[in-house]
């Protein structure tokens, strides 16, 4: 089995088992790939005595720690390879990761991002506005996680229209011109959760705005931590947003600069999904075995998509929990995940959350 | 003074009265009054049991431990410098206190910068000493605690009023510190990074019976897990010397009995084994080790096994419980890699004089203590080959 035939599959049709069987081939096979074309990555495989000729499942392979990227340039390609490099977010002092994709491993990430986020959304592609400004994307030396999930997603829709200003303030014009215009179609928007919060939600209370966006799906993805200091749930979140803009489809999603594309979507249930492209494996703190259903622990992240970098098999700092497997009332297979928070004493990480840091 | 005093936040005392201090006797009586007292006061405190650093230290200057010491010492004619100023460390939270005693004693007024970081213990030890201090006001000028950020002007005052200084490292701290010029009587002592290690006897282990293996645990346990293994004289490398199959073997046993009382001692916190993760990844890149591969500790306890015994082996710096390990065949072996900042050795089952001999006949300059394993913390007058009393008293000499 291939990603190309993946691909041809909808991403979440497979069980469990039959997923687990086929993604450990396909993984395997790529970090086999990484073991020969970057040094770093086999001393590591070494250092742990794992042989990945011998490996059945991925939940045989070393997991790196996502920090690793902050301090090593990994990579399984020539430098003339190198096509874009993504970094996440970090505000000023902090160490920065750098992730390096060739042109097919780039296409790859968007390729499946879609797929993923269409699953969710519909199939066509609708009119779209971008919670952020401009700037963010203009900037393409230094491609930040933010802007590079902007660039993707905006690509689900047609001519996307941001509503901020380059100072962070909302375009209110804007926003009623698209409206007038899409308002009575379905329509999707897309932001930062932070960032629909603090410059959507705050801004249309503290003018005092109802705007009927009963058509509109809201996209989000992006970190919660300063919203859970400011105690808004993802409930209290979703009634509030409606109370003011009258949108009732949301769907947020869990992802990292360093497995882009294969993200875990909120479905209409409310539980985020692991796509046949990747798989969440949640670790014990006190000795990283693996937790059952409804046990929390460390996220673990496994993906068949990084292919320019050893990626595939990481450890995060985020805290979360198997929800259940395979029985989502929503149809969809695999595993579904819920994210409980950040690792205490954790490097403040990610892309909404270190934006969220300078406010 | 025209110091920025504003940017100072005193715990105790006054730079003031502390500048004006004459020097003491050393082991002066108001001094050993004093620390009974605040002896007293430390150990009244109703959780002190939980802090057996701060219990440890309260023990060793009650009166009669103190009087103990000051008989082994020619006193005749001896006095403190003048005043002292230290530079403490943040890593350990009574180290303060230790320095400020050995100083007293020796007969000096001190300026102790304290770290910025808040430890309970540091808290409790600043309360017993204020009270302490009320009770024996003569004793006030002695004594000034103060913190204040990375601000070079103060150092530079104090530098310059100081007769003398003590920096407890780490080497960046010392050269930092060291751009702050003493005046040109003062003297300094300083304490940089250093490299301690532990070496056990596979075969004497093995024969061990289970309540010594059992109290190497604990012991163990103080001299690492107690300060995350970032005290100087924590060990970050265990050696076993003899047989490699019955060395293997100890190393089994003792591990897996370390991580019990681990778990049953240690508050490992959610992110310690990520943390771990990524050291181990470093050295996996940076050196040429392994993973033990007997290691089923879980997070508590990460041991790595070093490929080859060499000089650059004091590399090998973990912390939070991951531990650097290697199998020689004797002493000699690792005596021989030796390097200069090599501080404490702790050891079981080898014979004292065996380490001084290899230590005389391959001339290192390193290793300063060498002590049995769950002794490398205990307060002590001597410290990394340096008397305290002597070092920081002048003798008047008559003839």
């Amino acid at each position: 089995m291939s990603i190309e035939q993946l691909h041809k599959m909808n991403p979440y049709c497979l069980a469990q088992q039959e997923k687990e069987s086929i993604l450990s081939e396909i993984v395997i096979e790529i970090c086999k790939k990484h073991y020969h074309q970057c040094q770093d990555y086999k001393k590591i495989v070494d250092f742990y005595g794992v042989d990945l000729t011998d490996a059945n499942s991925y939940y045989e392979l070393p997991f790196l720690p996502v920090r690793i990227f902050k301090k090593y340039n990994l990579k399984s390609i020539p430098k003339d390879k190198i096509f874009k490099t993504m970094t996440s977010s970090g505000t000023t002092g902090q160490q920065v990761s750098r992730i390096y994709l060739d042109k097919e491993n780039a296409l790859l990430q968007q390729k499946v991002l879609l797929r993923i986020l269409s699953d969710i959304t519909g199939k066509q592609r609708l009119p779209m506005l971008i919670v952020d400004s401009p700037d963010v994307v203009s900037d393409r030396k230094l491609f930040s996680a933010r802007g590079a999930a902007l660039m993707s997603i905006s690509m689900m829709g047609r001519n996307p229209v941001y509503v901020l200003n380059s100072d962070m303030s909302l375009n209110v014009e804007k926003l009623q011109e698209f409206l007038e215009k899409y308002g009575e179609q379905p329509n999707i928007m897309f932001g930062m959760t932070f960032m629909v919060w603090q410059h959507f939600y705050q801004e249309l209370k503290k003018k005092n705005l109802c705007l009927d966006m009963k058509n509109t799906f809201l996209l989000q993805s992006g970190g919660w931590k300063k919203l859970q200091q400011e105690s808004v749930s993802r409930e209290r979140f979703k009634e509030e947003i409606t109370k003011v803009s009258g949108i009732s489809k949301f769907s947020d999603h869990y992802s990292m600069a360093e497995q882009n594309g294969s993200v875990y979507a909120e479905c209409e249930c409310g539980h985020y999904h692991a796509s046949i492209y990747s798989d969440i494996i949640v670790r014990n703190f006190k000795d990283f075995s693996v937790c059952d259903i409804g046990e929390e622990g460390i996220i673990q992240v496994v993906s068949c998509l990084p292919n320019s970098y050893p990626g595939n098999s990481l450890l995060t700092e985020d805290i979360g929990v198997i929800e259940g497997i395979d029985d989502c009332p929503c149809g969809r297979k695999g595993k579904y995940i819920k994210v409980i928070g950040r690792l205490k004493n954790a490097e403040l990480r990610g892309c909404s959350d270190t934006y969220a840091a300078k406010y | 003074m025209i110091l920025m005093q504003q940017n100072i936040e005193y715990m105790i005392g006054s730079m003031e009265e502390t500048v004006h201090a004459k020097p003491l006797p050393v082991f002066d009586r108001n001094v050993i009054e004093l620390l009974d007292d605040v002896s007293k006061e430390i150990l009244k405190i109703r959780n002190v049991r939980e802090f057996e650093d701060l219990v440890s230290i309260a023990f060793w200057i009650r009166k009669a431990s103190l009087i103990k010491m000051k008989q082994q010492y020619e006193t005749k004619d001896r006095l403190g410098y003048g005043l002292m100023f230290h530079i403490t460390p943040s890593n350990i939270p009574v180290q303060f206190l230790y320095s400020l005693v050995v100083s007293l004693l020796a007969g000096n007024a001190n300026i102790i910068r304290m770290s910025q970081k808040e430890f309970e213990q540091g808290r409790i030890i600043c309360e017993a000493l204020r009270k302490s201090l009320e009770k024996y006001p003569s004793m006030l000028p002695y004594v000034c605690l103060l913190r204040y950020g990375h601000d070079k002007e103060i150092t530079d005052e104090l530098s310059l009023k100081c007769d003398g200084r003590i920096v407890w490292g780490g080497d960046a701290t010392i050269s930092k510190i060291r751009e702050s010029p003493l005046s040109a009587r003062a003297f300094e002592l300083t304490f940089a990074d250093r490299f301690s290690l532990c070496i056990i006897n596979g075969q004497k282990y093995l024969e061990a019976p289970s309540d010594t293996k059992e109290k190497l645990a604990h012991g163990f346990y103080t001299d690492t897990f107690f300060s995350d293994q970032n005290a100087c004289n924590s060990p970050r490398m265990v050696v076993w010397i003899g047989e490699k199959e019955s060395c293997r073997n100890a190393a089994e046993i003792f591990w897996n009995l370390e991580k019990e009382v681990v778990e049953q001692k240690y508050a490992l916190e959610q992110i310690s084994g990520v943390n771990k993760l990524l050291q181990e990844c470093t050295i996996a890149i940076e050196m040429d080790a392994k993973r033990d591969r007997k290691n089923s500790y879980g997070n508590y306890v990460n041991v790595v096994n070093v490929g080859e015994v060499s000089p650059n082996i004091s590399d090998c710096k973990g912390n939070g419980g991951l531990f650097f390990q290697a199998f020689v065949e004797n002493v000699r072996d690792i005596i021989k890699c030796v390097q200069k900042d090599w501080q404490t050795l702790s050891y079981y089952g080898v014979c004292t004089t065996e380490i001084l001999c290899a230590i005389r006949e391959t001339g290192v300059k390193g290793i300063d203590r060498i002590v049995p394993i769950g002794q490398s913390m205990p307060p002590s007058l001597q410290w990394e080959g340096i008397d305290f009393i002597y070092s920081l008293s002048r003798h008047i000499h008559v003839l």
